[in-house]
């Protein structure tokens, strides 16, 4: 259901930079579900993700107070990606590879991370992730926009839809289609995707 | 057909501890920044 009268998002970040501190919070309440989710997702642990996620907001806090925000009207998603950032960050930091689950189901977009893989299951993991990240750049850039924004950024296609400028009925189908043309370039190229 | 993903990230629905957006709230009422001449921010935490 639409929720009638609800101040948006420009609006709250306005009064924020305006140096009204209250909308500072409604703005975190507002999305603090999606993005810390989001970060825990990625990480699997609790604490870090506190950590991550209390380290997006002080970068939103500092570039609003600079005035340097310039995104009026897509305060989610550059709040997603300076998450999405920060998470790349940490993994690069504690210096762990993303793993592949080796099951039926399972998700090529995970990156969490197991410091325990020997030199051979990280080697393995590397090829994999370099054959995806090939794939997805053979992609069309409109379909590898659409899939980037979706599996990367965690972004719904009404968000897409905002930020590339065409319909959600359009986004869902570059999305799909960019899932058929990766099945498709993964079996031309013989790619095997499971470790 | 194979699923190439399993569960949205946003499936998962969790929240940060309340101490936590307590902590950046606070934060950033203690926070102010001052340009310089230079154009440069002088970052101040009157905490």
């Amino acid at each position: 259901m639409v929720q009638k009268n609800k101040i948006s998002d420009s609006t709250l970040v306005r009064d924020y930079i305006q140096g009204k501190e209250a909308a500072l919070g409604v703005l975190i309440k507002r999305h603090q579900q999606r993005l810390y989710s989001f970060i825990y997702s990625k990480i699997q642990d609790r604490d870090i993700t506190e950590d991550v996620f209390q380290d997006t907001f002080i970068k939103v806090i500092k570039t609003l107070k600079k005035g340097n925000y310039n995104e009026e009207g897509k305060f989610l998603p550059w709040v997603m990606r300076i998450g999405h950032n920060l998470v790349i960050d940490h993994f690069r930091k504690s210096n762990r590879m993303p793993t592949f689950k080796n099951t039926d189901e399972f998700d090529i977009f995970s990156v969490i991370g197991d410091g325990n893989l020997n030199a051979e299951k990280k080697l393995i993991q590397e090829q994999i992730y370099n054959d995806i990240r090939e794939v997805v750049n053979e992609l069309p850039e409109e379909q590898k926009e659409v899939l980037v924004m979706r599996m990367y950024k965690d972004m719904s296609f009404k968000e897409i839809s905002e930020n590339t400028g065409v319909s959600i009925n359009t986004a869902l189908g570059r999305m799909r289609y960019a899932l058929i043309n990766m099945r498709k370039l993964i079996e031309k190229h013989n790619i095997i995707l499971v470790n | 057909m194979m699923q190439i993903y399993s569960k949205k990230p946003s499936e998962i629905q969790m929240k940060p501890k309340e101490n936590t957006v307590q902590f950046l709230i606070n934060f950033s009422k203690s926070l102010t920044f001052v340009k310089t001449k230079s154009e440069d921010f002088i970052e101040l935490n009157l905490n």
